[in-house]
């Protein structure tokens, strides 16, 4: 008689720990209608209509203009050819390096009258799409390259324009892609407080940060959290959904890749000249006029006093919070790969919803429960010590850090686990059967072969960290700003020009992973494979 | 090296019974064959033994130590079992010498540096010491694994498939020379490999294995001379399954008179391997050559019966016979076939 045995050994254990304490808090959000009692949302129903018709008008203006311009974009470089295109196909990926309040403190200082004409829901729109097409873009242009010409060349066959022929075929076809890309777009722009609190469009975000500082109220700060998590979930699932139809779809295409056309005369003007204008207006020129504003700031002693504090704030932060979500990241995918337990992959599975989940939400889900066990400690502490050390999880920077891994993990662990995949299990075998345990394994044979998936997801974690607004605005401690809240506070005051150099600087380092990005898809991923068959690889021997 | 000891192993994945109920013993210093079709659940019988499967009942023991029980579970790491995987499984980002060395972690540095230099050269392969895994040949990879799994003197070793993964031309010679390095290693090892010619040439002991269970354990030639079922004897070698009319020492069949390995009585099936039947040309023989497989050293023929029955017979290639030729087909002299089932 066979014995059911659980495997749910110490690293499992750990692994399903730390899942439930970076899921806990979003799976708690909806019980804030239930448990709250006395007050809720409709006390603060002065928010809330605002609040509904200005996310919603957002999600469909920005949804069609990432959408548009996302599709077109991923199109024109995909179909056609023309002088410079393997340098525009690129540099359209750069506005991913500039977060949506960085343009909009360009656009507030450079435009006429303080930026009247953008302060509002529309003004919105247009930077969110400026700033946020390129993750149609991206999507769109893998779907359309990995489409085969015969695809194209059938429907011509039957007589099809092939302008038609693409419009017809071709974008069905990256459905799936179009729409992933334009949920991860919308999701951006629900997450976003920056950009809206700066336009003064009062959305969601916009809403729980009022309701936070203003009125002091977690329990509707919850509420409202809650409302907009069920929105984002909502888009999170519908992007899981396309991306494994297109999975499917993309099987359907083999055979030769698609030849571009090339374009002649105005035409071919037009294409080099529409992606150069667009990438100039949200890259080149904000880059231009933060540098001559930063430099007019420190000639003039404009800086804030707080700058040097601000970036070194940042800079710790997103260091330590790079090694931290590394961590977290490293201990869940290991422990998800030794175990066979569905509960702990459930965990980890609800554990890394969190990039999906704006910022201001996990800040207001982090922390309550990290308030309740601060009380608990302060008296633990007054009874056993006699001693009242105060808060020491809310009021510190723990409080932030617990925010950034529920945040971020997501993106870690996605990186970490896409290298972990790729080490054959049979590696872990043999240095099990060679005595090493669980640890040894991971740090002989794991942790060198995932050096590049660690330092990747490190890099990411890093300058997402630099660039985060609305958890570090509502969690930092006193006197902890950082480069992100030294923007957005300069800006909102119309001090442009001291906002200028913190911006820089969240742009550069800002475009650090987008290199990265780009340098990765240039060449093929190198391959760790122990063995590849009885042939040696004269090839890969060459690369060492 | 230590004797291996299964007593009524199991291991289920989900309704499937890979392995049902398994008793097998290794001797100290003995190479025995797991052989069987894929799916079998050879390979899982080679991961409880490593400890990289649970069984759920029946219990593992290696050199008299309870390996795995009802009551206890030794993990792998603790074991002293080496292993030798299908793709080798060597740490891309260490050299040779560091894959070789990396059971011998917790050894004192000298001893840790004598054995992988004696390691290395009993596989032959000191010169590549510095070299990485991607750099070596398949063949030179293989005897690394090998070397790999030796270098902490496990108390047994397990290879999964080991020559799968090379060229036909290695495979023979390879074949010898890891039989040497265990043989010289003194060590006890199991093998597990679907490749009957590869079992038959190099274990000392086969176990047969079917649907989980091990059907039969003999030596090359108890299995392949006497195979215990019909299932067996098709599944190592070739074979013509006969029925017959045994009368004491010898039975009868359609082919002719068999020796019997045991007096036996009444009609039985019997298996009589190609090699067991002889040709000559004969216009009005009985039987015709319909395909003939040249196969170098000898040649497989196959002939239809005046009774309509496919035959196979195998000949020394010095004996050439054309398709469509009439031949005449009878028991090779001496020739003593097995009962089956």
């Amino acid at each position: 008689m066979g014995v059911r045995r659980t495997r749910l050994d110490g690293w499992a254990l750990a692994t399903l720990v730390a899942a439930l304490l970076v899921a806990g808090p979003l799976v708690a959000l909806p019980l804030s209608f239930v448990a709250g009692g006395g007050r809720s949302v409709t006390q603060f129903s002065g928010f809330l209509p605002d609040a509904v018709r200005n996310t919603a008008l957002l999600l469909v203006g920005v949804g069609a203009g990432t959408l548009v311009l996302g599709t077109g974009l991923a199109l024109l470089v995909s179909f056609c050819d023309f002088p410079g295109r393997a340098w525009i196909e690129w540099a359209l990926v750069l506005p991913l390096a500039v977060p949506g309040y960085v343009f909009t403190l360009f656009a507030l200082g450079t435009l006429p009258a303080g930026g009247a004409a953008i302060r509002s829901p529309l003004g919105a729109i247009a930077i969110f799409t400026v700033v946020l097409y390129p993750y149609v873009y991206l999507l769109g242009r893998a779907a359309f390259l990995s489409q085969s010409q015969a695809l194209i060349e059938a429907p011509r066959g039957l007589g099809m324009s092939s302008t038609r022929a693409v419009l017809r075929v071709a974008v069905p076809l990256a459905r799936p892609a179009i729409l992933g890309g334009t949920a991860l777009a919308l999701m951006e722009a629900l997450a976003d407080f920056g950009t809206v609190n700066l336009l003064g469009v009062h959305t969601f975000t916009d809403a729980i940060y009022r309701v936070w500082f203003i009125a002091f109220d977690r329990q509707a700060a919850m509420q409202l959290a809650a409302l907009l998590v069920s929105v984002t979930l909502t888009l999170l699932v519908l992007e899981r959904l396309a991306r494994g139809r297109a999975r499917y779809h993309q099987l359907a295409a083999r055979g030769q890749a698609i030849a571009a056309a090339r374009l002649r005369g105005p035409a071919a003007v037009g294409a080099v000249a529409g992606p150069l204008a667009l990438v100039g207006i949200v890259v080149i020129a904000p880059l231009a006029q933060l540098s001559t504003w930063a430099v007019r700031s420190i000639r003039d002693g404009l800086l804030a006093p707080e700058f040097a504090v601000a970036a070194r704030n940042s800079l710790l932060l997103a260091l330590m919070s790079a090694v931290l979500v590394g961590g977290v990241a490293l201990l869940l995918a290991y422990g998800l790969r030794g175990s066979r337990s569905r509960l702990t992959a459930g965990a980890v599975r609800v554990a890394t919803i969190g990039y999906g989940v704006p910022g201001s939400v996990v800040a207001v889900s982090v922390i309550v429960p990290l308030a309740w066990l601060d009380h608990r400690l302060d008296d633990a502490s007054n009874t056993v010590f006699g001693a009242d050390p105060g808060l020491i999880l809310t009021g510190t920077v723990i409080g932030l850090f617990a925010a950034y891994v529920v945040r971020f993990l997501a993106l870690a662990f996605q990186a970490v686990e896409t290298s972990l995949l790729r080490i054959p299990q049979d590696l872990d075998e043999a240095a099990r059967g060679l005595g090493a345990d669980r640890l040894e394994v991971l740090a002989r044979v794991h942790v060198p072969l995932l050096r590049a998936g660690l330092a990747t997801a490190a890099l990411l974690v890093f300058t997402e960290v630099m660039k985060e607004l609305p958890a570090t605005l509502l969690l930092r401690p006193l006197g902890g700003d950082t480069l992100a809240i030294a923007v957005w506070q300069a800006t909102s005051e119309s001090l442009f020009r001291t906002a200028a150099l913190p911006a820089l600087l969240i742009v550069l380092v800002g475009l650090l992973p987008v290199a990265l990005m780009i340098r990765l898809s240039g060449r093929r991923p190198a391959a760790i494979e122990p063995s590849e068959g009885p042939e040696p690889q004269p090839l890969a021997a060459t690369t060492m | 090296m230590s004797e291996v000891r299964l007593t009524g192993v199991s291991r289920s994945f989900g309704s499937t019974r890979a392995v049902d109920g398994v008793s097998l013993q290794v001797h100290s210093g003995e190479l025995v064959a797991v052989l069987g079709p894929s799916g079998c659940g050879k390979t899982t019988l080679l991961r409880l033994i490593a400890g990289f499967e649970r069984p759920a009942a029946g219990s593992v023991s290696v050199g008299g130590v309870e390996m795995a029980g009802p009551e206890r579970f030794v993990p792998p790491d603790k074991r002293r079992i080496g292993m030798v995987f299908q793709d080798y499984a060597l740490f891309p980002h260490l050299t040779v010498r560091s894959n070789v060395a990396f059971g011998l972690a917790r050894r004192e540095r000298d001893e840790r540096e004598a054995l992988t230099r004696r390691t290395l050269e009993l596989v032959g392969l000191q010169h590549r010491a510095e070299c990485y895994p991607h750099e070596l040949s398949g063949g030179e990879r293989q005897r690394i694994a090998l070397a790999r799994a030796l270098a902490p003197e496990p108390e047994v070793v397990l290879l999964d498939e080991p020559f799968s993964n090379l060229d036909a031309t290695l495979r023979a010679g390879l074949r010898r020379e890891v039989e040497l390095i265990l043989k010289d290693a003194r060590a006890t090892a199991i093998l597990v490999t679907h490749d009957q010619e590869e079992a038959l040439s190099l274990a000392d002991r086969l176990a047969v294995m079917r649907d989980g269970r091990i059907v039969q354990v003999g030596t090359p030639e108890q299995v392949y001379g006497r195979p215990a079922s019909r299932w067996t004897a098709q599944f190592v070698g070739e074979v013509n399954m006969l029925l017959g009319v045994a009368r004491g020492d010898g039975v009868e069949t359609e082919l002719g008179v068999f020796d019997l390995p045991r007096p036996a009585r009444g009609e039985v099936h019997v298996a009589v391997r190609p090699e067991q039947l002889e040709l000559r040309p004969d216009s009005q023989g009985n039987a015709e050559v319909l395909e003939r497989e040249f196969r170098g050293h000898d040649v497989l023929y196959r002939l239809r019966h005046e009774n309509g029955r496919m035959v196979l017979v195998q000949l020394p290639s010095l004996e050439l016979y054309d398709v469509g030729a009439r031949v005449h087909v009878r028991p090779a002299p001496a020739a003593v076939t097995s009962l089956v089932d």
